[in-house]
């Protein structure tokens, strides 16, 4: 694997298929990699620093996303990222309003692909592993590893009724789409389903109507001052609920605390319920699992919000500023996550250290074996022989 | 291969990207054009500052609006709003024209009364709690001065207008504001037809000012893309669609249209009256008893008697065609001249005539001397109308009179609705008796 990750790879686009083979040099000597067609993904994208124990974080990170990097600055690739740039762009100003204002349950929202990003990076050796299958058993333009153009225009058009009609809904829905197209076209349907986690989490960046948040906040003050309103008659007998239109007041015997949407929590428990979402994908929990971390991570966003209102009813803090509100529900949503995740690892300890770590290390060996040709695809698609157990085993022959 | 395939994907994604691009900013260029000056006076209107409300604002999506209230000497207002169509939000009707907010919308139309310019859309509205109605004309003004029915967006999420709408900001990119003008009909306002020349009145001076605000570059003809809107269903009209439909005059042949005040001496008329509509009654005599010269005024004086006793008299002219009003006095006060005298109705007359008048107030008392008032005064042939009464049924014309005088700031009004039929004269009088509303009708009369 050594050196693999740190030779870039020659251009697909190159009209020369003996040039456009990127793993060419590694495979000097070797008879399986001119099976291999040219292709799209860069071979250096393989992760190997980050599996490099000797290395940080950061420093392992770095090093993968290094080759990457100047793998995506090359003609083709760049032929692409820039109009996908502009959309991107387009699709974040067009939605500005909706999400970046000063106490926005949707913030984020924004943040949504950079967290799909990120499911995708740690999914990057299957996606890799499933694109060299494909591309050992299937001609280059074979259906299983191309996809039709359809999606491409569905979304433009998607996202040009969203520009007209300004529903913030659609530009969002066609950006997806656009993304989920453009893998699909390239990549064709299997790098899509290894792909799905990621690209079913952009999903939840999708606007909700306004009516609908204002339910959902609605549906929070009335709870939430309900139950705050409940542990304040415990120790102040004069603590009162007033329901008032679009409000609700909780009187108590010094003050008045005015339940606006940044206090009701709803600000807190949507993003934490999308960010355990997220966290259960990344760390690929099953449905129960991902849905008992949901119901804790949502009950502790409860819990912190009721805590707050009683400091404030303790501190007599009548009117909060919006941006104390505000950064208070950030380190907030941070403390719900802690709380989550510690919760998550208490359940799963034992999943964790069992299963997680052979996964990758069975597929890039898996890997590192088909590119040294030192298995037969075939097994390793039949799945009768783990291609790293073969490799082992003509290691020991060997010696 | 792999060439093929990246080149077809950057060629989709660049297109979308241009296209979103400029469609984008051809969206962006809406709501660019708010006129800054709105009439402050139109003919005998007078223009008050009447903003959005926030709500209604927060409702359009905060565009720039602008709201004037234009009152007349009668005291009949009618409403104007002005919004820049910077969002679709902006073209969201008035929460009235939502079933649920009070009114029930009983007839709509596309009229052309601003003729070559284009249609506007009116409606009828009434109030569910007291029966009155409300009529609203609104329309689509471009700065080049056409002008189209606004497209009827009742829903945020109507999305076929909606497109309708961007399309044609696309397309066009020609700058527009919505304009919208409404007033009460009085229940007395048969048809409404008063209330349609009032905001008729206003909405043309409006339309003039606005078109002479656009943007000179935009004079050039320009088609606009599309209908804006669909008439369909609106021809149709509503149970109101009589408040709509033309014609605005009634015609009627031109010897019965004069002669509307027979001042021959010894002419009388007797009325029976309430006052304060029901709590006091009375029986009051007209008396023509010719011409007369007082003080430095001459003109036919009428009296009027109550239960016999001298109780107010006026002052006629008739010069050619005209009939003016000269003087009037009432138990109470001197006897008020109007300097040059107030001109009320020209022969033949026509449903619709106005006559505005711009003189003084002229009284003299022991106490204070001879008293000069700046005065303005409107007359108006409001509609044809047949009244019954205890003498008979009449065709009558209702002529509505007012004389405003300034006195050091303070408002003197001084307005009268006659009924007069063709060669009979009074059939019927309102005015206004110490403060309260006075109705008198005609019981018997002998007119030469």
């Amino acid at each position: 694997m050594n050196g693999v990750t740190t030779e870039p790879s020659n251009s697909a686009l190159d009209s020369d298929p003996a040039d456009a083979t990127p793993h060419a040099e590694v495979a000097e000597g070797n008879s399986t990699p001119s099976a291999i067609p040219e292709i799209a993904i860069p071979l250096s994208i393989i992760p190997s620093a980050s599996l490099d124990a000797s290395l940080g974080r950061w420093e392992a990170f770095r090093r993968d996303i290094t080759p990457v990097l100047s793998e995506i600055i090359k003609p083709h690739w760049l032929s692409l990222l820039v109009p996908f740039l502009l959309i991107l762009v387009y699709t974040y100003v067009s939605v500005r309003e909706e999400w970046f204002y000063l106490g926005s349950p949707v913030l984020f929202q924004a943040f949504v692909p950079v967290l799909a990003l990120w499911i995708a990076w740690r999914r990057r050796m299957e996606v890799v592993r499933q694109y060299y299958e494909l591309a050992f058993v299937f001609a280059e333009d074979s259906p299983k590893r191309r996809g039709k153009i359809w999606l491409i225009p569905l979304a433009a058009l998607t996202m040009l009724a969203g520009c007209l009609l300004e529903i913030r809904a659609f530009t969002v829905i066609g950006f997806i789409l656009t993304i989920i197209g453009g893998i699909y076209y390239l990549f064709g349907p299997f790098i899509v389903r290894s792909l799905w986690h990621p690209l079913t989490f952009l999903v939840t960046m999708i606007p909700l109507p306004t009516t609908t948040l204002l339910k959902v906040a609605n549906i929070f003050q009335k709870g939430v001052s309900f139950l705050t309103n409940f542990v304040f008659q415990q120790f102040d007998k004069s603590a009162e609920l007033r329901e008032m239109p679009g409000r609700n007041v909780i009187h108590l015997s010094s003050h008045d605390i005015v339940m606006t949407t940044g206090l009701s929590g709803v600000t807190i428990a949507i993003p934490v319920v999308i960010l355990t979402i997220w966290y259960a994908l990344v760390r690929r929990f099953n449905v129960l699992l991902s849905l008992a971390l949901v119901a804790i991570g949502f009950t502790l966003a409860i819990l912190v919000t009721i805590l707050r209102l009683i400091l404030f009813g303790v501190l007599t803090v009548e009117n909060p500023h919006p941006w104390l509100v505000e950064v208070l529900n950030w380190g907030m949503i941070g403390l719900c996550f802690f709380g989550m995740t510690r919760a998550a690892a208490i359940m799963t300890a034992r999943r964790t250290i069992v299963e997680e770590q052979p996964v990758e290390a069975t597929a890039e060996a898996d890997l590192e074996a088909i590119l040294r040709g030192d298995v037969d695809m075939n097994d390793l698609l039949e799945g009768t022989t783990s291609s790293s157990e073969k490799s082992a085993e003509k290691d020991a022959g060997g010696r | 291969m792999q060439t093929t395939y990246f080149r077809t994907l950057s060629i989709f994604l660049s297109i979308t990207a241009a296209l979103l691009l400029f469609m984008s900013f051809r969206l962006s260029q809406r709501g660019k054009w708010m006129p800054e000056n709105l009439p402050v006076e139109i003919g005998s209107w007078y223009a008050s500052d009447m903003p959005l409300s926030k709500y209604t604002l927060d409702q359009l999506g905060n565009p720039p609006a602008e709201g004037r209230r234009y009152t007349n000497l009668f005291s009949e207002r009618v409403d104007v709003q002005v919004i820049a169509t910077s969002s679709y939000d902006a073209y969201l009707e008035p929460l009235i024209l939502f079933a649920g907010y009070g009114y029930n919308l009983t007839a709509e139309k596309n009229m052309d009364f601003l003729g070559k310019p284009g249609k506007v859309r009116a409606n009828i509205l009434q109030s569910s709690r007291d029966g009155w109605r409300l009529i609203v004309y609104q329309w689509v003004q471009f700065e080049d001065g056409t002008v189209v029915p606004p497209d009827s967006v009742r829903k945020i999420s109507d999305i076929f207008q909606r497109s309708k709408l961007g399309a044609n900001a696309i397309l066009s990119g020609k700058q527009s504001c919505i304009v919208r003008v409404s007033t009460q009909i009085h229940p007395a306002d048969t048809n409404g037809l008063q209330s349609r020349r009032n905001i008729e009145e206003v909405g043309k001076a409006l339309y003039e000012s606005l078109r002479k605000q656009g943007n000179a570059a935009a004079q050039k003809p320009e088609t606009i893309v599309g209908p804006v809107v669909s008439e369909e269903g609106l021809e149709t009209g509503g149970q109101d669609v009589a408040f709509l439909n033309s014609p605005t005059v009634t015609e009627m042949p031109e010897k019965q249209r004069r002669n509307l005040l027979p001042l021959a001496t010894g002419n009388t008329w007797e009325f029976f009256s309430l006052v304060n509509y029901t709590t006091e009654k009375s029986n009051d005599r007209l008396v023509v008893l010719g011409p007369r010269t007082e003080a430095d005024i001459t003109g036919i004086q009428v009296d009027v008697l109550r239960e016999g006793k001298k109780w107010r008299r006026e002052f006629y002219s008739q010069k050619g065609e005209t009939t003016y009003l000269v003087a009037m006095q009432d138990e109470t006060s001197p006897l008020m001249r109007l300097h040059p005298p107030v001109p009320m109705w020209k022969e033949p007359v026509t449903e619709g005539d106005t006559v505005r008048w711009i003189g003084e107030f002229r009284i003299k008392t022991v106490q204070m001397g001879e008293q000069v008032l700046p005065a303005e005064g409107y007359s108006r042939i409001s509609g044809v109308e047949t009244v019954k009464t205890a003498a008979g049924e009449f065709k009558v014309y209702r002529v509505d009179t007012v004389i405003v005088a300034n006195n050091g700031g303070k408002e003197l009004r001084f307005p009268v609705v006659r009924w007069l039929a063709p060669n009979v004269g009074f059939v019927r009088r309102g005015l206004v008796d110490k403060g309260r509303a006075a109705f008198s009708d005609l019981t018997r009369f002998d007119v030469q």
